[in-house]
């Protein structure tokens, strides 16, 4: 499909810019093993302190990446499926939103003066620019969807019998679930946070502020996950050779993750104050429930790659898996997608452990949690990420992927990395290891009488799992920059792979209209989630004044203030 | 969903069956000292680091976490011992995490958190601070020491 | 999608489609639930070794 020069270059910028801030937040990964593994034992490297690379690190690749990248993406979807670009000046209008706010957030961080994290749990506070471009960036990502709904219902009414195709029902479902959660996180931080920050209100209701964080926090998953599940079911089994098993199947998963991606937040919040252990058990099942889209997919996806398989000759139960495109070059996104996948059977797996009640005492806020994570966001999240965002820029600007014999093994690499990676990081956690910790300074130094040497294998294989991740990431920014300076050699145009259906069942007006899921979505969430922030309301006794990391004393001290010395 | 794959529809089975054992699973081990941490309502007094000892066999911990350090940071306990943790923090989150028992909990301003663990065998337990709260939240770890004979 | 009219002789790739079983799937699904289960119950059984 031939774009226009707009979308073009919006779409280049919107993958540019998170892929060249993504270098530091791969830096800073590896700056994290580094000082964890006790190779320094130092507060601080090259004049940025570990807390402060750890903030960039995730805020960067799990917040400014993420969220430009659904854009773009939704964007390329939403103009390729409905032969309609976005309206130009929304599309644009939420760029400089997201641009100017990652601009104030990153001035923050890189000044020491937000090194909050990127859950930037209160009392501890961030300079105010810090809040007010995070929201910004939000803010910017929902205005999209606007026009692409104004688009889809033109469609609908020009197609009133055709059933909506996957990848635009993905994008749609995918920002409706981040709208909606986006509220909570927008609330906290432009009523809690922000004018507390100013120094307007004197103390913050924590709990409140963390059950509002986390009513976001962990739709944001989802938010992550669902570009690549849009990839998975309508461009993978093309990719490899076939045809997607179920298209209902895909329909299904993506409403199931509308209702559940939100309700659940809680199960984040097991180890909490103030909120009753029926609220904690009512999301935990419920979470359960979400692991539900995610086995339909697992079985749907298999069942599309062994139709590839076989079609190509393979034979046995399991020989199909032989018979897959893993090395071919000219379909590097088959490599970038299937290494996604083989991360992610662990990675989910590891998540039905945190969600299961007590189970979660033996690893919340341990490395066992950095170890699940990075099998999911750094897993089929980010692999996706990368592989689109080079598939969408060189078949856009008409220039040939750089060294693409080397492109098609980055994503084995990144597996071989993770795995050793989340190995060290899991181990460790089960054993006491705990995140977000500069290790090096206490733990992890001989000489300090802190010094724990159980943790010293673990954090040996994070710190070699975290250099060959870094080395597939630099082969990655070497092809993605080789290919942005090299020269153009056919067209440019927005191409995706699109998938036949094996079972192309009819279209069922259920799974095919948004009213019906949007009312169960919104009454589950009520049920679920008004519970919690009465009790994050009332329970808690006084608000907290701010805090900043480097000094125990608050920074107003107001007259009523039962801690007052 | 007639028009689903039968393949899909035994899937989805096999998934529900897996997830009720796993809720029956944890269901089954619920017990005194193996259950979510308790909400409690905010009272200052807790605010108060001690150890209270209500019996030979039976403690209370009001532990407070601050930055960067637990009150009280080494607690003395005989084998065999209940104990109470109830957690608050003066400053900013804290996490407080016994590895060898299923203690871990988050101490938040504001609120009072209270799990019940009951230490068995003699030895160090490590309460370590695993939520990030400054610049000194490496050094964050106190200790709970469980002795044979039961201390005067 | 057209009509499938059985009367026709079937072209190699209608043959395959119809009667394209995913065995293999299933059975991958198979060690998808164990190996969730052994990673599930191992925590499980750390989790009460610590009561």
């Amino acid at each position: 499909m031939q774009i226009s020069k707009s979308l073009k270059r919006l779409i280049y910028w919107e993958l540019g810019i998170p892929l060249t801030l993504l270098t530091i937040g791969i830096y800073h990964g590896l700056m994290q093993t580094v000082y964890r593994a006790g190779i320094i034992h130092q507060s601080s490297f090259a004049h940025l302190e570990y807390y402060q690379g750890l903030t960039l690190h995730g805020v960067i690749n799990a917040i400014v990446l993420t969220s430009f990248f659904a854009v773009a993406f939704g964007h390329a979807t939403i103009a390729y499926y409905l032969k309609r670009e976005p309206h130009k000046w929304v599309a644009w209008l939420s760029f400089w939103l997201m641009t100017v706010g990652t601009v104030m957030a990153a001035w923050a961080m890189l000044s020491g003066k937000a090194s909050v994290l990127y859950t930037f749990y209160p009392p501890l506070k961030a300079h105010p620019l810090f809040y007010l471009g995070a929201a910004l960036l939000i803010v910017g990502s929902w205005v999209p969807l606007f026009s692409w709904a104004n688009i889809y219902m033109a469609w609908k009414r020009e197609n009133p019998e055709t059933k909506t195709p996957l990848a635009v029902l993905g994008t749609l479902v995918n920002f409706t679930i981040w709208f909606v959660c986006t509220l909570a996180v927008a609330y906290e931080v432009l009523v809690l946070l922000l004018p507390w920050a100013l120094g307007w209100r004197a103390t913050v209701n924590v709990t409140l502020a963390r059950t509002l964080f986390w009513f976001f926090g962990h739709a944001l998953v989802y938010f992550w996950l669902l570009p690549a599940y849009t990839m998975y079911y309508t461009m993978l089994p093309k990719l490899a050779g076939g045809k997607l098993f179920s298209d209902l199947a895909g329909r299904i998963s993506l409403f199931l993750f509308l209702l559940l991606s939100v309700p659940v937040g809680v199960h984040h919040q097991f180890s909490d104050p103030s909120i009753p252990r029926g609220i904690k058990m009512f999301q935990g099942l419920l979470t359960f429930g979400v692991a539900i889209p995610s086995f339909i997919t697992a079985f749907t996806l298999a069942a599309s790659l062994e139709y590839a398989g076989k079609k190509r000759g393979s034979r046995g139960l399991l020989g199909f898996f032989g018979k897959l495109p893993y090395l071919d070059s000219s379909r590097y996104l088959f490599a970038y997608l299937i290494c996604g996948l083989i991360l992610f059977i662990f990675g989910g797996l590891t998540g039905i452990v945190n969600a299961s009640g007590v189970l979660n005492a033996v690893v919340h806020n341990t490395a066992w949690l950095p170890g699940h994570f990075h099998m999911t966001v750094a897993g089929p999240v980010f692999l996706s990420i990368i592989g689109m965002s080079l598939f969408l820029y060189s078949g856009i600007s008409g220039k040939p992927i750089f060294l693409p014999r080397v492109n098609v093994i980055i994503p084995y690499l990144w597996v071989i990395g993770i795995l050793i990676f989340s190995t060290g990081l899991s181990w460790g956690g089960l054993i006491g290891e705990p995140r977000r910790t500069n290790l090096g300074m206490t733990y992890l130094n001989p000489k300090n009488e802190l010094f724990t040497p159980e943790w010293v294998p673990t954090t040996t294989l994070a710190l070699a799992g975290g250099i060959i991740m870094t080395f597939a990431a630099l082969l990655f920014f070497i092809v993605f920059f080789g290919t942005m300076f090299s020269k153009k050699t056919a067209a440019g145009k927005l191409e995706l792979p699109v998938t036949e259906v094996l079972h192309d069942e009819k279209r069922i007006p259920l799974f095919d209209s948004f009213k019906p899921w949007l009312i169960i979505m919104a009454i589950i969430i009520v049920i679920s989630y008004v519970p919690a922030f009465i009790s994050a309301s009332q329970n808690p006794g006084p608000g907290a004044p701010p805090f900043t990391p480097d000094n125990p004393v608050p920074q107003q001290i107001s007259k009523s203030n039962p801690y007052n010395q | 969903m007639s028009t689903m794959d039968p393949s899909e529809k035994k899937i989805i089975g096999i998934t529900g069956a897996v997830l009720a054992l796993f809720i029956f699973s944890i269901l089954y081990a619920r017990g005194r000292n193996n259950e979510l941490p308790a909400c409690l309502p905010y009272n200052k007094t807790y605010l108060e680091p001690k150890v209270i000892r209500l019996d030979q066999q039976t403690y209370q911990v009001y532990a407070v976490a601050q930055m960067w350090q637990f009150q009280p940071n080494q607690i003395n306990i005989p084998a065999g011992s209940e104990v109470d943790f109830f957690l608050t923090s003066k400053d900013l989150v804290h996490g407080f995490n016994i590895a060898q028992k299923n203690v871990n909990m988050m101490a938040v301003y504001g609120n009072i958190n209270k799990t019940t663990v009951k230490f068995e065998k003699p030895g160090i337990y490590k309460i370590t601070c695993h939520e990030y709260c400054g610049v000194g939240h490496q050094s964050m770890q106190a200790e709970v020491i469980v002795t044979e004979t039961p201390v005067r | 999608m057209e009509p499938s009219d059985k009367n026709l002789p079937a072209d190699p790739d209608q043959a395959f489609d119809k009667n394209f079983k995913p065995k293999g799937a299933i059975a991958f699904f198979v060690l998808l639930v164990l190996l969730g289960m052994l990673i599930w119950y191992g925590i499980y059984f750390l989790m009460l070794e610590r009561i």
